[in-house]
């Protein structure tokens, strides 16, 4: 076991979890924003909101992400005549797919609003966007957070995907090094452990989450 | 793009992912199933394992499973069975793929079935013990047909997401539907019709399975349990 | 007051909810509806504040028709209180957010009036202590208060209550009806689904007895009780009242 490969290219590899981070907060904010927009066209009476959104998600939930990244890299050129930035094509691909996902978890927090609170809002005059603002909303919103940081973490290991198009993310930098120094179990257990610690802190506070909802609750 | 040779690459493609995706869920399944058990039995030290295979290979990315099998594993062998690994078996970077979708999916699994298991009243084992049968009998007439119907919804998510996974796979060589239409791709420069047929593959193939378990569901619901409320 | 006229609600191509119903109320009058579950009873209740969707008819509030499409949902709701059988009060709200939340909205009253005005409705349901609790610290007879004072609080021309006390311990229900039968006396117009006789042979004017969808008999309470015209009824009357 030769740990000295680690703390040689140590600073290269974490360098790349800098970027592995950069990728997770961004595609966590525009997944949420686009993942909320779609839930409410989900839940719309709109048909032309409705099916659209339906569309959307049911895409993206039935794809790998790697086959996603793959069209926005190699096709968006073709499209759109100019060479995709790395950097930019995965965000794009990362937040169009966990975005339907997201759709799915607010979705479902919002229908598990028990229906007779919709009924004494509306009862006493409230719109349906007042209804929604002061009664549904935060309430689902304390459902849902467990959830929310769950893929939250699903994100994080996600952007390991990166590797696919060459970005310079943590796993590819590993991978960089693995081929110079052929020294595998030593890195790959090491940037497991890595993905791992972060990982655990993410599920431990979505368990915490959880507990303290159940108390709140009863 | 239907032009041999490209159409039978394609085919095969498919074929590679259906039966890998398979074969690794003959692992998830009694894996996920043993795992889960762990969890939930009164030994505290198969209750820690159970935990720790789980927290384990769900707080690392997949795609890190996979190298580590494909590049990492080997190199803990003993040098003889590497030298056989290497010589003998001519496409280590399925198995590896078959080793790592396996064991990954089978701890999403064991969490689905704890969760399952849990889910289960307990009064349900007590009146079942009340009447007078013993713990086998009520796992085998009582539990058992509730937990299967319980886990089904869960089951097809997790099948799906194994069968989506099997696409990164393509990372390590295996020809399955991505990477294969990534290499027509860059021998045709068709790009867009080879990923177009690459989703609707993957879509129909998800599609059919969501309306068998539909149906499979269907044919099983007790009436007025708590289904799928539509 | 309130004009039913010839409603009929389905859901479905087969169940229907309600048959033909015409009614009136007028002004101050309180009425009790009873029967069977799955009557229809509390269809009835939500068509008149627009929350269930009827088929045929017409259902004019105040000279408003609920249905016509011009009308503004929102104001005739604000005229109409409604309370729930499972009180429904927002969890995430003291009593006091739970009572103001309308006024201010909707009415776009100033705070401090809204929680002043909060005050004195929880002082006339008895609970004015209870006013920045969260509801999961009070009782069922005390939520369900808070429930009214909620609805109270928009200063509703007609309350509308839903099987109020049907999900109460035994010993709570006196408290609530107590408010209501205050508030009857007090002149509101009011429409009660409820299976309590005693209230109903304190302060209604009037008892609807229904079922499948149809009203099988009316009348003033004296008339109800002692002269029940209807076998159902009579069969009804029989098992509820010990």
């Amino acid at each position: 076991m030769d740990l000295a490969v680690i703390t040689r290219n140590f600073e290269f590899m974490l360098g790349g979890l800098a970027l592995t981070i950069q990728l997770a907060l961004i595609t966590l904010a525009g997944g949420l924003l686009l993942g909320i927009l779609l839930a409410m066209a989900r839940l719309s009476p709109r048909s032309w909101l409705y099916y659209p959104a339906s569309v959307y998600v049911h895409f993206f939930r039935g794809l790998p992400l790697i086959l996603v990244i793959f069209w926005i890299y190699f096709l968006s050129p073709v499209i759109t005549g100019r060479s995709l930035d790395e950097f930019l094509a995965a965000i794009i691909s990362f937040i169009a797919f966990e975005s339907a996902y997201f759709a799915e978890i607010i979705r479902a927090g919002i229908q598990s609003i028990p229906r007779g609170q919709a009924m004494a809002a509306h009862s006493s005059g409230l719109t349906s966007f007042q209804c929604m603002r002061f009664v549904i909303l935060p309430q689902a919103m304390r459902n849902m957070i467990p959830a929310l940081v769950t893929q939250a973490v699903v994100i994080f290991q996600d952007t390991s995907l990166g590797y696919v198009i060459g970005l310079r993310e943590f796993l590819r930098r590993v991978n960089l090094v693995d081929a110079r120094e052929a020294r595998s179990v030593e890195l790959y257990l090491f940037a497991g452990l890595v993905y791992f610690v972060f990982c655990s802190i993410g599920s431990l506070c979505s368990q915490r989450l959880e507990n303290r909802q159940e108390r709140d609750s009863l | 793009m239907w032009r041999y040779p490209y159409g039978g690459m394609f085919l095969q493609g498919i074929f590679t992912t259906i039966h890998l995706s398979l074969l690794a869920w003959i692992i998830t399944m009694p894996l996920g199933i043993a795992i889960g058990i762990f969890r939930i039995l009164p030994s505290r030290p198969l209750r820690f394992i159970g935990s720790a295979y789980v927290q384990v290979f769900r707080n690392t990315p997949f795609l890190v499973q996979l190298f580590f099998w494909y590049f990492a594993a080997p190199l803990l062998l003993p040098k003889p069975a590497q030298d056989w690994l290497y010589n003998h078996v001519p496409d280590y970077s399925y198995w590896a793929g078959v080793a790592a979708l396996g064991t990954y999916t089978a701890s999403r699994f064991a969490e689905q079935f704890r969760a399952g298991l849990l889910s289960i009243p307990r009064d349900q084992y007590r009146a079942a013990y009340s009447t007078g049968l013993t713990t086998f009998q009520t796992y085998r007439y009582v539990i058992a047909p509730y937990a299967f119907r319980i886990i089904i919804p869960p089951f097809t998510t997790e099948f799906l997401t194994c069968f989506k996974n099997s696409a990164l796979t393509m990372t390590i060589g295996v020809m399955e539907i991505t990477h294969t239409a990534y290499y027509v791709d860059s021998f045709t420069w068709h790009g867009l019709e080879t990923t177009t047929a690459a989703s609707l593959t993957y879509l129909f193939i998800s599609g059919c399975v969501v309306l068998l378990m539909r149906f499979v569901e269907k044919r099983l619901h007790i009436p007025g349990m708590i289904a799928r409320g539509r | 007051m309130i004009e039913i006229k010839n409603v009929s609600l389905w859901y479905g191509t087969d169940h229907r909810a309600l048959e033909d119903i015409s009614e009136t109320i007028s002004s101050g009058q309180t009425v009790l509806i009873c029967g069977p579950s799955g009557s229809g009873k509390s269809s009835l209740l939500r068509c008149i504040n627009g929350l269930e969707h009827f088929q045929q008819g017409e259902v004019i509030v105040d000279g408003v028709s609920v249905q016509a499409p011009d009308t503004d949902i929102h104001k005739l709701r604000s005229d109409v209180g409604m309370v729930f059988q499972h009180f429904e009060l927002y969890p995430h709200m003291t009593a006091m957010e739970n009572i103001t939340l309308a006024p201010v909205q909707v009415r776009k009253k100033p705070e401090n009036e809204a929680r002043d005005k909060a005050i004195e409705i929880l002082e006339r349901v008895g609970i004015p202590e209870k006013a920045f609790k969260y509801p999961g610290e009070l009782s069922g007879g005390q939520k369900q208060r808070v429930a009214i004072a909620r609805a109270l609080a928009m200063e509703p021309k007609i309350m509308l209550f839903d099987e109020p006390t049907s999900a109460l311990d035994p010993e709570m229900i006196k408290e609530v009806l107590d408010v209501m039968i205050d508030l009857a006396k007090a002149g509101m117009t009011m429409v009660v689904v409820s299976h309590e006789m005693g209230f109903a042979r304190e302060v209604a004017h009037e008892i609807i007895f229904m079922d499948k969808g149809r009203i099988l008999e009316k009348g003033t309470s004296h008339e109800f009780f002692a002269h029940p015209k209807n076998e159902r009824t009579r069969l009804f009357l029989s098992r509820i009242l010990i």
